[in-house]
């Protein structure tokens, strides 16, 4: 589905991202995982052609993505941002639609859809009709979602779409993007920092520290075989609120 | 001047006129208004006004409807008591009004006009007839004087307007009169014919005999020593019954015989044609305040006329200039906020622009102007100017405006795969049209300032009674200007908050709540 091969990026001094090869396998969720200022956003940005790679090649349902060929690739990717990127002189709707009605699709197809999609993100209808600023974080991040997802995309690509929402929403729409990307069984690369959220979400992680992935599989195949102390140590950062209680105590 | 023109709208017309009922009464207006009319051109006003101003002096309440049309609309509304009072010329009823009762004299013409119960004045004192009119030295070094001497050049080039080549007592006539032998004679404007008889494109060109231009041009009228053309003596037509209703203003204009020579009239043309802020009602009290030391109050152009004027012009140089500002500085303002070594060098240009003092700008400009092949004096060196200054603030504002789009959401139109031109027509400029748009404001309110330098070089608008206020130390007539600019100012930023309201989207507005 999608496949990186040889990629790098070097800012300045910065080797940003070392030459990485990756697979994204077909209808399963990847999560790129780390902490800060490990690569994982630029590889994402690298994938979404937002920064332009400087060894290697991207190939995305079987052809390597050019500068001729990127805005018609895009059309076929959906992308979400942590602060969900909604224009703020567009309505709800006219985020949403935006692209459709770029690309004259049908007005009653638009509408319909429009309307499914509400019903999958559980956004409320008359949130369609304000403005992003008029609507709480969550629904932004489900009208960015539906944006995203308007043109039935083959990939999803989300760029911590959750980090700035506080924990029961967060919690809340974990659940309901483990439940649309299951039923829509989407190609889905994600990246966070959270791995319990990972975990949750991902099929597969891929953890990188500093520009290199350190190692890849399932969140079970991590914790049994972590591959270095880097692993452990990153796995075991993520405290449970009930640490908090034995060390009151 | 057009008297032609005229005739010409009479020739058409003149099976009409005979319809025309000669004795209705006069027009059921209030007892003791009177009107005079005139016709559409300098001369014929001035006149009206001569007579306007006479029957004020002699205590009648009288309007002048000036520039009513040509002679048959003149005449009909004599005739139906619409006007009192008009000035006309013999010729004018001799060859057009009373073509077919062929007139010799103006005994002749009394009676024939006694039969529409309308009178006329004795002659005024100047004849508006044609002539053919040479550069003094042209004619100076053939030795042409008169008609005939044309016989012996026949190398000379003519002339001469469209009207005159096709008249009855034009070209046509005056060929075989005078048996003329010249063949290269075409038709022109007027007014180009005076500027290739300057250049000496051609040699003689047909001039109307209180034409102001025949002394500004050093021109010599050749003596029509065969009597070709027919006299064109002004005179007053007034109805018979004005005898009654208003004698002491029937004397004053009876008086008027014999009291204008050509060159009063030529100078009153002259005055009123060659001065902007010369009204025909001013030169007309000048001339009785000389000749009768009369002193007529003349309420010049009425303010709101004169106001209007004023809006009309100012508005054409706000307008024109502030359109082309905008089409010009908005893709520039992009541009630059694209590629930052480009908008380095149009923001640094346009500010050097902004810093030339706006006298300097204007005086630079008028040459160019003319070279372009526009009239350096009036609204061009103005436009261009105004132009010049708007680019800078609506570029400043568009660059902003547009930089100020977070990177965020322009990567987010990227990535949903909207072309870079579509990305900025659905996502960027509507997110900048806030700022575009205050740019575009501020500027149009500063360029309504601006615009009333256009007075120092006749470019009209409200700097036109600002300078001619500052010229005579009338702070009056400054005011005049002054005012309605700032009034023209605030409008101007009503008019760009209202569109706001329409060009920036609606998301852009709304308050901050969820």
């Amino acid at each position: 589905m999608l496949e990186l091969q040889g990629v790098s990026k070097r800012f300045g001094d910065l080797q940003a991202l070392h030459t990485t090869d990756l697979h994204f396998e077909r209808g399963k969720t990847t999560v790129l995982l780390g902490p800060s200022g490990c690569g994982k956003s630029t590889l994402l940005r690298i994938i979404v052609g937002l920064l332009t790679s400087d060894t290697g090649s991207i190939v995305f349902d079987g052809e390597e993505i050019t500068p001729g060929n990127l805005i018609e690739a895009r059309r076929r990717m959906g992308y979400v941002i942590q602060d969900g990127g909604l224009f703020p002189h567009l309505s709800v709707r006219g985020n949403i639609t935006l692209m459709a009605r770029h690309l004259r699709l049908d007005r009653e197809e638009i509408d319909q859809r429009l309307h499914k999609l509400a019903q999958l993100t559980h956004l409320p209808t008359e949130a369609l009709g304000r403005y992003p600023t008029q609507i709480s974080g969550g629904q932004r991040q489900r009208v960015s979602l539906m944006r995203a997802l308007f043109l039935d995309p083959q990939l999803m690509l989300l760029d911590e779409p959750m980090g700035a929402l506080d924990p029961l929403i967060r919690s809340e729409l974990q659940q309901e993007l483990r439940e649309i990307f299951r039923q829509l069984d989407k190609t889905v690369v994600m990246v966070s920092h959270d791995i319990s959220e990972a975990g949750y979400l991902g099929d597969h992680i891929a953890l990188l520290k500093s520009g290199r992935i350190v190692q890849q599989g399932t969140l079970a195949e991590l914790v049994k075989n972590p591959a270095d102390k880097f692993v452990t140590a990153f796995i075991n950062a993520q405290r449970s609120p009930l640490e908090g209680l034995e060390a009151a105590s | 001047m057009n008297t032609i023109s005229c005739l010409l709208l009479c020739v058409a017309l003149a099976g009409q006129t005979e319809d025309a009922a000669a004795d209705q009464p006069a027009a059921p207006e209030k007892a003791g208004q009177f009107a005079v009319g005139s016709k559409a051109f300098t001369e014929s006003v001035i006149l009206g006004e001569i007579a306007t101003l006479l029957g004020r002096e002699d205590g009648y309440r009288v309007q002048h409807k000036d520039q009513l049309g040509g002679t048959v609309v003149v005449w009909r509304a004599l005739l139906r008591g619409e006007v009192d009072v008009y000035p006309e010329y013999t010729g004018t009823l001799i060859e057009e009004l009373f073509k077919e009762d062929h007139l010799q004299s103006l005994q002749d013409i009394r009676d024939a006009l006694a039969r529409h119960n309308v009178r006329m004045t004795d002659p005024l004192g100047f004849n508006n007839s044609y002539g053919i009119g040479m550069q003094e030295k042209v004619a100076e070094r053939l030795g042409v004087t008169k008609l005939s001497d044309l016989r012996n050049h026949p190398q000379l080039r003519f002339g001469f307007s469209n009207e005159f080549m096709q008249r009855s007592e034009g070209w046509p006539t005056l060929r075989v009169n005078y048996d003329l032998p010249q063949t290269d004679v075409r038709g022109l404007s007027h007014d180009l014919a005076y500027g290739a008889l300057v250049s000496d494109d051609i040699q003689a060109m047909d001039v109307y005999l209180t034409d102001p231009k025949i002394e500004a041009l050093n021109l010599r009228v050749l003596e029509d020593d065969l009597s070709h053309f027919p006299k064109y003596e002004a005179v007053y037509l007034y109805r018979e019954d004005l005898r009654q209703r208003a004698p002491r203003w029937v004397a004053a204009l009876e008086d008027l015989a014999g009291a204008i020579n050509r060159d009063e009239m030529v100078a009153m043309n002259s005055q009123v044609e060659d001065n902007r802020d010369v009204s025909e009602a001013r030169a007309a009290a000048d001339f009785l305040t000389r000749k009768f030391d009369l002193h007529p109050v003349v309420v010049d152009e009425g303010l709101v006329s004169r106001i209007a004027r004023y809006t009309r012009d100012h508005l054409f140089l706000v307008i024109v200039s502030m359109t082309a500002a905008i089409l010009v500085s908005v893709p520039l303002g992009v541009l630059s906020s694209k590629h930052t070594a480009i908008g380095h060098v149009i923001l640094t240009i346009s500010e050097v622009i902004q810093t030339i003092p706006g006298l300097a700008l204007l005086v630079l400009l008028m040459p160019i102007v003319a070279s372009i092949g526009l009239n350096a004096v009036g609204p061009w060196p103005a436009i261009i100017a105004l132009f010049l200054y708007s680019l800078l603030p609506i570029i400043r504002n568009t660059y902003t405006g547009m930089r100020d789009v977070p990177t965020s959401l322009r990567e987010s139109a990227a990535v949903l795969g909207l072309t870079p031109l579509a990305q900025l027509r659905l996502i960027e400029l509507p997110m900048a049209s806030s700022m575009i748009l205050a740019g575009i404001k501020t500027t149009a309110a500063i360029n309504v300032g601006y615009a009333t330098l256009g007075g120092l070089i006749g470019a009209g608008g409200y700097g036109e009674p600002i300078m001619t206020g500052l010229r005579l130390g009338d702070p009056y007539l400054m005011l005049e200007g002054a005012i309605p600019a700032a009034i023209l100012a605030l409008v101007v930023k009503g008019v760009f908050e209202l569109a706001e309201r329409f060009l920036v989207p609606r998301g852009l507005r709304v308050s901050t709540a969820a």
